[in-house]
């Protein structure tokens, strides 16, 4: 174990410490509103103590050194970079609309719930090792190598590019509609706080920044997340599980006459029900998304080990699970609160989450608990895109196509500017973004999906896959997903009901249904046509699948 | 070019691989696509949702480290380690 491996488990031992310390602050400040703290006061120190924590632990990952700013000097333990993959996959609309979703509809909710599952399992078995091993910095570079093709690098450059930046600008905005409901600050105040806490996850300290700051956020998520649900599950049920306890709730509301009220699909994941074709599509997409989504795959470089990097994936979707899995809690015990008591009015699905303690008759410190869970969630999302838009930015186009001979202090000095202005951009776009945006940013997981998914599985395992074939591949399945999404979420067109499916139709989120058949079937076609790979080609595929004690690149290469 | 251990390993990983995909996946493909049995209640939750929301992606998640485990063991076997 080197030095790097072990500061990074005494961080380990460190956090568990922060996780008792912030859920003992947040009983205490519950206390102090039931003995005359005014609610603005108590949104006020939870923002001030959580903020000044994530900015403390960003100042204390600072680094200059390339290897660790890039990748934590691959030295992370699968539990911490789980749980920092964990934050940024459930980011704004996992714990803003998930609940939301299960209220208007258990079989959209669900369909999210398998596809983080089956993404994580992917990345786990069919990417993340093979990435570690390669010692690439971004996905880009990754299939850059592969394919020994400078084009192939830029289209993959373009589709990391866009699909992050969509996503960024959507949590930054979300950011603002939080801080504006629930602390009472104007939109751009959020925008601008939100921006400012991601540059400084990203910008002292890189990848080893975001991961650590990431953690802190994801303890900050878990305990916003499950204290409300798990307190009115204690308080009516006797058990302080949510996850298990709703289906007594269920059976509660079907006992009192049921609730017949029909919600619509809410904001910040806008799917309405599903039928099992359209649910078996949308989880399949998302799975395709997670596993190939820049900003997620990258965390699989950071890993200490080829074995941490695939339990890596095991430990990130368990953290999914324990905030997923409370999630139907939330539709579950709204519904039997406006179904028992007729003072409850209508519930916004989009606002459920943060609307439940006032639903479920919880202290106003849940409220500000919850908003401070949200900009958590939001702010790991932003961090970990606005991090992999900065170094695919400095690494790929500066170092890699622009000056090739660049030194590691100069490449770390333009990664460093870069994230200060796309963040600075995401901002001013937040802030004239309309809630389109939401709808876009997670069909950003279908357009990565559909333009490297399938270049990067078939690139590790088939040795046949040519730099053309990847080309090919990937133009064919971004424009087939980009088309998709810009005739539903621009065009206003109908969503398409395949084989005359029930429900609300193929979701744009969904749009990797014509993005991944489409890629993987064009790189097989060209890459059949085309010249087959040369033996110095397939042996670079043989050392990606292997293990070594030596990594594949050199970590101050281009 | 791989020689005929690396062949060999390369096989068996694919195997592993494969086995691990299906068995933690299958679950969550049935539960989306088929209506499940009525079990009765786990764990306080119809079947099906306890199938669908947590007793899937738990499987999921085993087969991650199981994989893992077992793979490790293949590449020592094999002569292949990281140090």
């Amino acid at each position: 174990m080197d030095g790097s491996q072990r500061n990074y488990r005494g961080a380990g031992k460190g956090f568990v410490l922060f996780a008792a310390a912030y859920a003992v602050f947040a009983g205490v400040v519950a206390m102090l509103t039931q003995v005359g703290l005014p609610d603005t006061a108590a949104a006020i120190l939870f923002l001030a103590v959580t903020l000044a924590a994530f900015i403390t632990i960003a100042l204390v990952a600072r680094t200059m050194d390339l290897p660790s700013f890039l990748a934590s000097a691959r030295a992370l333990p699968p539990g911490l970079n789980g749980m920092a993959t964990a934050a940024a996959a459930i980011a704004g609309a996992g714990f803003l609309g998930l609940a939301g979703t299960f209220l208007s509809g258990e079989s959209a909710g669900i369909a999210v719930i398998a596809g983080w599952a089956l993404g994580f399992l992917a990345l786990s078995i069919l990417i993340a090792p093979f990435f570690r091993k390669s010692a690439a910095a971004t996905v880009a570079e990754f299939l850059g190598i592969r394919y020994g093709s400078v084009e192939v690098r830029v289209v993959a450059v373009f589709v990391t590019l866009l699909a992050s930046v969509i996503l960024l600008i959507a949590e930054l905005a979300a950011a603002g509609l939080v801080a504006e409901r629930l602390l009472d600050l104007s939109p751009v105040t959020g925008i601008a706080i939100a921006s400012v806490m991601a540059i400084a996850a990203s910008l002292f300290g890189g990848m080893q920044g975001v991961t650590l700051t990431g953690v802190a956020q994801y303890i900050v998520m878990a305990i916003a997340f499950v204290t409300p649900v798990a307190a009115i599950s204690l308080q009516t049920y006797d058990l302080p599980l949510p996850h298990f306890t709703y289906g007594y709730a269920l059976e509660d509301i079907a006992a009192l006459g049921g609730d017949a009220t029909a919600y619509s699909a809410g904001e910040f994941l806008p799917l309405g029900g599903l039928d099992g074709f359209n649910m078996l599509v949308l989880a399949l997409s998302l799975a395709a998304g997670i596993a190939s989504m820049p900003h997620i795959v990258m965390r699989s470089g950071a890993a200490a080990s080829l074995g941490a990097a695939r339990r890596s994936g095991g430990w990130a979707l368990l953290f999914v699970l324990l905030l997923a899995a409370a999630a139907p809690a939330y539709a579950a015990f709204a519904r039997l609160a406006t179904v028992a008591d007729s003072d409850v009015g209508p519930i916004d699905p989009s606002f459920l989450v943060l609307d439940f303690p006032v639903i479920a008759g919880l202290s106003s410190a849940t409220t500000a608990l919850l908003a401070i869970g949200a900009l958590a969630a939001l702010l790991a999302a932003s961090s970990a895109a606005l991090f992999s838009i900065a170094v695919t930015i400095g690494h790929d186009l500066y170092a890699g196509l622009i000056d090739r001979r660049s030194a590691a202090g100069r490449r770390l000095i333009v990664t460093r500017i870069a994230i200060v202005a796309v963040a600075a951009f995401a901002a001013l776009e937040a802030t004239r973004s309309t809630p389109k945006i939401f709808e876009l940013a997670v069909s950003a997981l279908s357009l990565a999906a559909s333009g490297l998914f399938p270049a990067i599985v078939l690139g590790i395992w088939w040795k046949r896959a040519t730099a053309w074939g990847a080309l090919a591949g990937m133009l064919a399945g971004f424009v087939a997903a980009a088309a998709y999404v810009v005739a539903v979420v621009g065009g206003g067109m109908e969503p398409w009901r395949p084989l005359g499916s029930a429900g609300t139709g193929l979701p744009a989120m969904a749009a990797a249904f014509f993005g991944l058949p489409a890629g993987f079937l064009t790189i097989i076609f060209v890459s059949q046509l085309t010249r087959e790979p040369t033996d110095e080609q397939a042996d670079l595929v043989d050392a990606i699948r292997r293990p070594s004690p030596s990594p594949l690149l050199d970590a101050n290469r281009n | 070019m791989a020689d005929s251990n690396e062949q060999s390993w390369w096989r068996r990983s694919r195997f592993l691989a494969f086995v691990a995909l299906v068995a933690g996946g299958v679950l969550s493909v049935l539960a989306l696509i088929l209506p499940l049995p009525d079990f009765g209640h786990v764990l306080g939750l119809p079947f099906a949702t306890f199938a669908a929301t947590i007793g899937a992606p738990v499987i999921a998640a085993l087969a991650i480290f199981w994989l893992a485990d077992r793979q490790s063991r293949l590449d020592r076997t094999h002569g292949y380690y990281e140090d």
